[in-house]
Formats: structure tokens, sequence, C-alpha cells
């Protein structure tokens, strides 16, 4: 084909590609036109409904349907022209598919989008939301690393900057003194293990090893492996396992390692720290379908933290209603969801413009006036929650059932840990 | 309710289309005419993405005298580059070029350390192979090794069409003005590289190449020494994807040693450049452009898909990708175009030295 | 007894020579270099989860199925992809790139498939493991003893068969000139139905073994295909006892070895447990092509039993 006919080809392709996307956007405008809202405002939803964060994802979405419900019933008793749309597409914990679905959603012209969930998520999209002026509202990605003023990233959870010495201090107060670090390589592990091993150094701990393994590992007996292997150094230095801790930083990777775990004696014999990834999950209190799981966690007092909010009167609506929904109470994330969609409405209710980057300047004053699912919402510089304390989880045998009891609180202002009755360590 | 496709869906699918052209032309010179399957292809835009990662940050930070490490803290620098960035257009495009043109020099590295193999006189078949497993072990390499790209986090990659974004066109968003600016790059760069891929085709060279692809002992009678000429299009090739990596790393502003991976960019541009025929430039035009529209359809309509569809619509690329290259392989391996023979003469202008010859 | 590092190694190195041997004889018999081994091993574990989980059937109860359910796939591929191909005069690489549509293809399956059964019935079908349902023996797990018996039985068999029976001498034969074969009137096509029976088979049972230590999805094959292409270009692509010792040495390193190193170097190296498996790949490639199949063994055991007699005279 000659060259003249290739440019001009693709001259064409171009000029009626801009041109056709220019025209359907006056015919079909996302949030109505320019000055004041109509119809349907769309705002997207990225959410994990398949894949490593599936449950969380349901319970998150069901808080949004939630929100939708509420914020609309509010725009029809107000009178008002407008009411909101949110559009869902599956995430599928990955971060790929999280940039791919982004792109759709942002082919619809959509500007406002709620999520992604996972903080690798966020980082892959980050760089696309600043270019495009596209405002995202996450409800559970608690990397250190994103906290960074003025972008277009908003998080309605606690960092886990709070969460580190929240775990740091539920070790050392444990009466332990040496950890073993052991952490998932991605945005979140790393961050948090950062933040764990300062504040427990600075506590007066000692960290014997870190142990990264990579989130693609399928076979988890060299890293056990490897922990052992600190302990038994460990030992040979005179420190008594009492006063030994593991670390760990997975989601629901903790089964198969606990499976691996549970084949040397030494290890059942110290004291095991999860965090907000691995709190509640089912099968580490499920002695009839997990036994191996379930034993070794009751067995070192398997200690995980949840950030905690108070049980505002939007708190137990919400609960209520996701229970209906789904015959179960939702994560502890499903509340910032949803105060996330009512910060947004009535953000675009002040503004009256689809404009993302308006929006996103009263964001932080809409917030810090509204007392939702998650009572306050005061966002720092960074635009996250600035505050938060942690509750700390176990299975325990309770009534001669298997399940998560909470054993005790970490309080952020004063920065100490409170144990419960009967759990003192 | 079907969804309409705004601007942003139209200047997405012109990036795309124009960053996969430049690939399967490469492509093209390669495999259509020297008949090598090269499995390790998404090693080439690789090389330019992961160095878009690598290096204008850091080149950037040294010359703007940002301290401290950069790696633990990246993304703080990264947006005070593109602060700088963005008020200064001469110095975005200074970066632009730049990196675009070591992002060749990379890919060109890479495509040398790719054709060791072939002189090695391996035959073609452990060839496809071994590439796939070096391409496969660099992006572990870039995956896993913490101070290239901060192993499994990655790293976010300064705009260099930040400053576009305080110009509006026609009223529309300033991330169009953006994204104009994109495609306007990489437009360039696809004349440039479509020039020189047509008339490599006409070229001498280009029928030397194919007669080479066709029967290597009859070419090697002809006294051209194979080996060096391999290389030299492995070189070429690959050099020219680097620079497709390199653009599509700074449209995503983000990368880490998942990206470039052998489906989207070895196995989809092999798909494109056997659908359009081999060593046929027509034709790879015809197979990039159905099979990125056809892509990007799907993804722009996941989710009105999933009421149609039994199954969840994330598959539909793979079930067609697997579906598309077993059927052209087994029916039509010759692709939908096939090759015409070269005939670098017009017919007229064979007629005029006839004529003068007095045949 | 036994270290659970060592006994993983163990059970990861049958499965992949199982599949080596697979890939070898697909090779070597029929000319056709299968990239979807490693998925034939994704379909066994997803026809072990389904015998576990919705039929109630034992761990080991439903290797049997593995084993008929990877042939009948085999078989189907042959029939389907392999033979129009090979009527077309396609050459091995276009089989290769063929092969390896069918690959993505039938990872998008078993995608779908796992969706199915998440949305149906409710189960964990992705990054599940079935440790549970294995059992203990003296220290030892389940999975140990049952995967190395599988290895051992199936080497003997096919040894057997392809030494002493008439149809496997003669698939040797179609393996190594199927034009004279045809000639002397052997049924070429029967023999490669028999053959892809196997290659689909052998991964499908190899398979069966992942869930039980390994966290497996649909996609998992793509971490073991390499290790695959590797143990059998460390063979030499020809027989199926260098293949075994492929997948065996590739195995082990990838597991055991990485394992100690890391012991010495920090645990950053277990991350590159799988580049192992192509260090060796491209050492093979590199310096001995023709791989295990093409050292002289001959002359190495002369050498080496020189070097004995001499010793022992010295």
């Amino acid at each position: 084909m000659s060259k003249g006919a290739l440019a001009a080809l693709l001259l064409i392709i171009f000029v009626a590609g801009i041109g056709a996307g220019y025209a359907l956007n006056m015919i079909a405008p996302v949030g109505g036109s320019a000055k004041g809202l109509t119809g349907e405002v769309k705002i997207g939803v990225l959410v994990d409904l398949s894949g490593a964060l599936t449950t969380y994802g349901e319970d998150i979405k069901a808080a949004y349907e939630v929100a939708e419900e509420d914020v609309n019933a509010f725009l029809e008793q107000a009178g008002s022209k407008w009411r909101i749309k949110l559009i869902y597409e599956d995430t599928a914990s990955s971060p790929d598919v999280a940039l791919k679905k982004f792109e759709s959603l942002l082919g619809r012209g959509i500007k406002i989008m709620l999520g992604p969930m996972m903080s690798p998520q966020c980082a892959s999209l980050r760089s696309s939301a600043q270019s495009n002026d596209v405002l995202l509202i996450s409800p559970s990605a608690t990397a250190v690393t994103l906290s960074i003023p003025n972008d277009n990233l908003f998080r309605f959870c606690a960092v886990d900057d709070l969460q580190g010495p929240a775990i740091a201090s539920t070790i050392y107060s444990s009466g332990i003194g040496y950890v073993i670090s052991v952490f998932i390589s991605n945005e979140w592990g790393v961050g948090l293990n950062t933040s764990v091993t300062e504040k427990f150094i600075s506590l007066g701990g000692k960290v014997l090893k870190y142990i990264p393994w990579s989130p693609d590992t399928i076979e988890f007996s060299p890293v056990v492996e490897s922990i052992n292997s600190a302990i038994q150094d460990a030992k040979q230095n005179g420190i008594s396992l009492d006063k030994i801790g593991v670390f760990i930083a997975a989601y629901r990777q903790i089964l198969p390692i606990f499976v691996a775990a549970s084949k040397y004696p030494d290890l059942s014999k110290v004291r095991w720290f999860g965090t907000d990834g691995t709190v509640m999950i089912p099968e580490l209190v499920d002695p009839k379908g997990h036994p191996t799981e379930t034993s070794f966690a009751a067995s070192v007092k398997f200690t995980s933290t949840m950030y905690k909010i108070p049980k505002t009167r939007a708190y137990e609506h919400v609960k209520r209603k996701v229970l209906e929904k789904l015959g179960r109470e939702p994560t502890i994330y499903a509340y910032g969801a949803y105060d996330s969609v009512w910060v947004v409405a009535l953000s675009l209710a002040a503004v009256n413009e689809y404009d993302s980057m308006k929006v996103k300047k009263v964001l932080p004053i809409v917030a810090a006036n509204y007392y939702g699912a998650t009572g306050n919402i005061l966002l720092n510089k960074n635009g996250d929650l600035a505050k938060a304390d942690y509750s700390l989880w176990r299975p325990v045998k309770v009534g001669g059932k298997m399940k998560w009891e909470e054993v005790g609180v970490y309080y952020c202002s004063t920065d100490s840990v409170e144990w419960k009755e009967g759990y003192k360590p | 309710m079907i969804s309409i496709p705004g601007i942003e869906f139209f200047t997405t699918l012109i990036f795309y289309i124009i960053i996969f052209l430049i690939i399967t032309l490469s492509y093209n010179l390669a495999y259509g005419y020297s008949g090598i399957p090269d499995f390790g292809r998404a090693m080439a835009a690789g090389a330019g993405g992961f160095l878009c990662g690598y290096l204008p940050g850091r080149l950037m930070a040294y010359i703007l005298g940002i301290r401290g490490d950069y790696l633990s803290n990246v993304y703080v620098i990264v947006d005070k580059v593109n602060m700088t960035l963005e008020s200064n257009p001469p110095l975005s495009m200074g970066l632009l070029i730049l990196t675009l043109i070591l992002g060749a020099c990379a890919g060109g590295l890479i495509g040398l350390l790719a054709s060791l193999p072939i002189l090695r006189g391996m035959r073609i078949f452990y060839l496809g192979v071994t590439l796939l497993a070096f391409q496969v072990g660099f992006n572990t390499i870039m995956y896993h090794y913490r101070p290239i790209l901060r192993g499994e986090l990655g790293v976010p990659i300064p705009d260099p069409f930040r400053w576009l974004m305080h110009y509006r066109i026609l009223g529309l968003s300033p991330g169009i003005t953006r994204s104009f600016g994109l495609i306007a790059a990489a437009g360039i760069v696809l004349l440039i590289i479509a020039y020189y891929c047509i008339s490599v085709g006409r070229s001498p060279l280009g029928r030397v190449l194919k007669a080479i692809r066709d029967d290597e002992v009859a070419a090697a009678t002809l006294g051209r020494d194979i080996r060096r000429i391999y290389i030299k299009v492995m070189v070429v090739s690959y050099a020219i994807t680097g620079i497709a990596g390199a653009l599509y790393a700074f449209y995503q502003g983000y990368v880490v040693g998942l990206h470039f991976d052998k489906i989207d960019w070895t196995f989809w541009p092999i798909a494109m450049v056997i659908l359009g025929g081999l060593a046929n430039n027509r034709g790879t035009f015809l197979g990039t452009i159905t099979f990125i529209v056809l892509r990007r359809l799907i993804i722009f309509y996941k989710s009105d898909l999933e009421f149609i569809l039994p199954f969840s619509p994330i598959w539909l690329e793979s079930l067609l990708l697997g579906v598309i290259l077993i059927l052209l392989l087994i029916y039509r391996p010759r692709g939908l175009l096939p090759e015409r023979p070269e005939i670098p003469l017009s017919r007229e202008e064979i007629e005029g030295i006839r004529r003068k010859v007095g045949a | 007894m036994i270290s659970l590092l060592v006994a993983n190694s163990i059970i990861f190195a049958n499965i992949i020579a199982l599949m080596a041997i697979s890939a070898t004889l697909a090779l070597s018999r029929t000319n056709v270099p299968n990239f979807a081994v490693a998925t034939f091993g994704t379909i066994g574990i997803y026809i072990s989860f389904t015998c576990i989980k919705l039929l109630g059937l034992g761990l080991y109860q439903s290797l049997i199925f593995c084993f008929i359910g990877g042939g009948i796939v085999g078989i189907i591929v042959y029939q389907l992809l392999i033979k129009p191909l090979r009527n077309r005069g396609a050459t091995r690489e276009e089989i290769m790139i063929a092969t390896l549509g069918l690959d993505i293809l039938l990872i998008a399956l078993l995608n779908i498939y796992a969706d199915y059964l998440t949305r149906n019935f409710k189960l964990m079908a992705r990054d599940f493991t079935l440790s549970a349902y294995d059992f203990t023996v003296a220290g030892l797990s389940g999975a140990f003893i049952m995967s190395t018996i599988t290895f051992i039985t199936i080497m003997i068999s096919l040894h057997l068969i392809f030494t002493r029976t008439s149809v496997g001498i003669a698939m040797k034969a179609i393996g190594e000139d199927p034009l004279l074969a045809e000639c002397q009137g052997i049924n070429t096509e029967r023999l490669c139905v028999i053959t892809w029976f196997i290659a689909g088979a052998l991964p499908a049972v190899a398979g069966g073994f992942i869930p039980i230590y390994w966290i497996s999805n649909p996609n998992i094959s793509l971490y073991i295909v390499v290790s695959v292409f590797a143990s059998c270009v460390l063979g030499g692509f020809t027989t199926i006892y260098d293949a075994a010792l492929g997948g065996y040495i590739i195995g082990i390193s990838q597991t055991l070895f990485i394992s100690h190193l890391a012991d010495i170097v920090g645990s950053w190296i277990l991350s590159y447990g799988f580049f192992i498996a192509l260090l060796i790949m491209i050492i093979t490639v590199f310096t001995f092509p023709r791989g295990l199949y093409g050292l002289p063994w001959n002359r190495i055991i002369e050498r080496l039993r020189i070097q004995f007699y001499r010793g022992g005279e010295g």
C-alpha cells in the first residue's frame, strides 16, 4: 500500500473517531450539561466481585446498593431533578483488570468513581486518574505509600501507618520481645512491615528476620522453612520460645501457611499475629472443614487487627440492611463505602455540576460535617482518615464452638492496648 | 440499555491501534520476512516500557536536584517532577524524545541478546521456546528485583504530556488534550516506521529476507551472510517495538514487572500478523485494526455483555484469542489477505523499459 | 523422618516429570510441541475438585477420573486440532502456535468452569487447597507416598509397553519415521490416538496432586509450563527416561535447592524459584542442545569405569 494512502487512512480514522466521539458526547452527556444536574448522574464503582477479595467485595457492593437507595430516596423527598446511578464493574482482585474497567468507565465519560478496593489496584490507576481528572474514593486500600497530598485518591478507611503501631503494641504488650516479620511483597504488605517493625523497635523489641514472599507464590514450604530456621537460630542463642512472635501480613494464603507450619513442632509454640487481611477468615474457626488450620490458629493464639468504628445509628442501619441482602454482617470496610456515596452525593448537590475537580475540592469539608456509618470522617491532608482505633480479634472456643472474639482494643489517642477480661497475656 | 461510547473511548482506541501497528509492522519485519517465530517479542516492548519506569524519573530528579532515595519516595518525587514538567513544555518534549531514543536503544540491545541463539545455529523450534523463556525471565527480574522498579510494587512514571492539560480543545476536558498529544506523538512515530517498513518490503533487502524465509539453502548459495542479516533484522525490529513500549508506558503513567506480558504483547500481535497474512503490510494493518477494535469493544461493553453471555465476559477475550488462533492456523494460515509476489515496478514502468530497449 | 521440604520437592518433581513425559511423547511420537501440557494438568485439578466436592469421592479415588478424563481430552485435542493441522501440512512452528491458542482457550474454559462452580454450588473454586482431604502415614503425607507410587507405576508401565508390546514398539516407529511405518502396514492413525490418550492422561493425573499443597486456580499452569518445557529440553525431547530425569532435576532444584540457597543468601531468592528452570534450559540449549539424550552416556560410563579401575589398582 502506498505511503500516501496510508497517511490518508490514518488521518481519516483519527478524524472520524474524534468526530464520532464528540458528536456522541453532545447527544448523550454523562451527568447533565455543565450547569445544573439533571437525570441520572452516573458514578462508577470498581469493586472486586471475583478473585481473592470476593467476600469483601460482595459486602461492599451491598453497602453501595443500600447507600444508592437511601440517597435517591432523600433526593426524591428533596424534589431534586437528578438521581444518582451507580455503575458497577468487577475488578477481579487484579490491578490489570482494574485498569481495563477504569478505562471502560472513563470511556463512558464517568469521572467520579468509588473504589478500587486493593492498594495495588489504586497504584496502577493513580496516574491515569490524575491525567484524566477522575476522582477516586477507595473504601479499603490501606497502603501507606498511597498517602499523597492533593492527588485524586481519597480513602475512607484507616491507613496502615495507623495499623502498624496497633499491631506492634499488641505484640509487645503480649510480653514478646522478638519478632519474625513475614509479609507479602506488595504495596500493602511492604508498607505494613515497615510500619509494624519500626514501632516494635521503638518500643524496645528486636526483629529476628524479615521474610518477604512474592504475591504469586503457590508453595509455602520454603517460606515456613525459613521461619523455622530463624526460630532455631534464636533458640540456640538462648531466647525462649514464649518470647518470640511471628507477624504475618497475608490474605487467604494464611491457610496453606498454617497447614505447612503445623508440621513443625516449634512453630506452634510461638505466638502468631495477623492483620486486617487475615481477620474474620471463616476457615480458621471451622474445625470440621479445616481442622488443621483451625487448631493451629487456636494453639498459637492468632490475633488479628481490624479497625474499629463507633456504632452509630447509620452503622446499625447499614448492618441490618446488608444482613437482609446477604445473610451476613458486612466487613468493616462496607461502612466507609456506604458513607462515601453520601459524601459524594452531598458534594455534587453543593457544587451542582458534574465536575469532578470541583467535587474534589469540597469533599473534605462535606465529609467533616457528615456523621455517618463510620462516625466523623476527618480526612488528613492526604485525603485519608486521620485517626483510628483497632480492635483485636482471635479464634476462641466460646460455649463449645469456635468463633472470632474481640479480645482487646488498641486506642490510637493513648497509644495503648486494653485487653478484655480473661484474655490478658 | 446499551452504553454509548464517549470521546475517551475513541482516543484510547486510536492510541492502542497506533501502538500496536508499530509493534506488528516491526514484527512483520522479523517474522514475516525471515520466518523466525519470535515468542519473546514482549521483551522488546518491555525494554522500552521498563526503561521508562527506570530512567526519566531519576534523570529529572537529578536535574532538579531533588534529594533522597528515589525508590522509597518515588510517589512524592514523581509528583514534584510532574509539576516542573507541567510548566515547561520544551523540557517535557525533550524528555519524551530522549526517552524514546533510549527506549529504542534498550530494545535494540535486547534484540541483540535475543538473536544470540541464532548465532548458535539453533533450530527454529528451540528458538521459539528459548525466546519465550528469555522473556519470562526478563519480566521476572523486573517483577522481583527491587532496585529497578520497586519489585512487585511498580513505579509511577513522569508525564511529559501533562502540560497539555492546561489547554482545552473545542470545550472538551483537559484530559482529552493530553490524549491528543499522545496520539500525535505516537502517530508521528508510526508514520516514520511505516514508511521504513514499507520501503524495506520493496527493497532488495526485503526480497533477500523473503528468499531466506522460503528456502534457506538457496539463499545461502547467493552468497549473503544470512546470520548477520537475521541479527540486523532482529535488532532493528526490537528497537522499533521498544519505542512503542515506551510510549505505552507514558500513556499508562505506571509500570510494574507484570506489564508487557506474553499474552498481550507477544501472542496477540502474532495473531494480528497471522490474520493479516505474513510479510504483507496491508494485511498487517487489517489484522491489527480488526483485533484492536474487537478487543476494545469487548472491554467497553463487558457489563452489557454480561446479560447476553452465559459466562463472565472477562474470559471472552481469551476465549476469542484461543479460538481465532486455532481456526486461523487450521484454515487460513496465509491470512485473510494472502501475500502477493513483490512487484517493485509498476506495469507501466516495465512496459516503458521494454519499449526503450526495443524488445 | 523426611522433612516437609524434601517431601514437597519430590511431590513437585513427580508432577513435573509426568508432564515432561507427556510433552516429550507428543513431540517425539507425533511431532507436536504441546504448549498446553501444563493446562492438561489444570484440567486434572478441576476434575479432582469436582469429584471430591460434588461427588463426594476420596482424594485418590478421583485420580482415576483424572486419568480417564485427561485421556479423553487428549483424544479430543488430537481429533479436533492436531489431525486437521497435520492434514493441512502444517509445520512444527505453526502447530506450536496452535497449541498455544489451545492453551489460552483451555485456560479461559477452566476459568468459566470455576466461576460456574462458585456461583452455582457456592464452592471456593479459586485459590483453594485440598490438603484437608489428604491422609498421613508415619509422618509422611499421603501426597508424597501416592505421587511417588503413581510415578513409578507409570514409568514401569510405559517401559513395559514400549519394549514388550507390539503396540508400544510400533508407537516408537511412528515417531521415528511415520511414512516408513505406514508402509509396514502399521495403523499410524490408531497409534496417534493412543499416544494422545497417554499424553492427556499423564498431566491430568499429575494435576490431581497439585492442589494438595499448592494454591490452585485455573491460571496455575502458566507458572508450571516453563518448568515442564525446561525439563523436556534438558531431557532432549526424545525418550521418556530422559524426560523423567530432566523433570526430577528441575523439580528438585526449583524447590529444595532454592530453599537451601535461601538459607545462605536470604529469602529474597525464593521468588526466583523457577528461574533455576530457565537457567538450566538456557545452559542446556547453549552447551549441549540435544539434552541428556544427546550426551554420550556410553563414553561417560566407559571413562568412569576406567577411572574406577585405575583408582582401585593404584
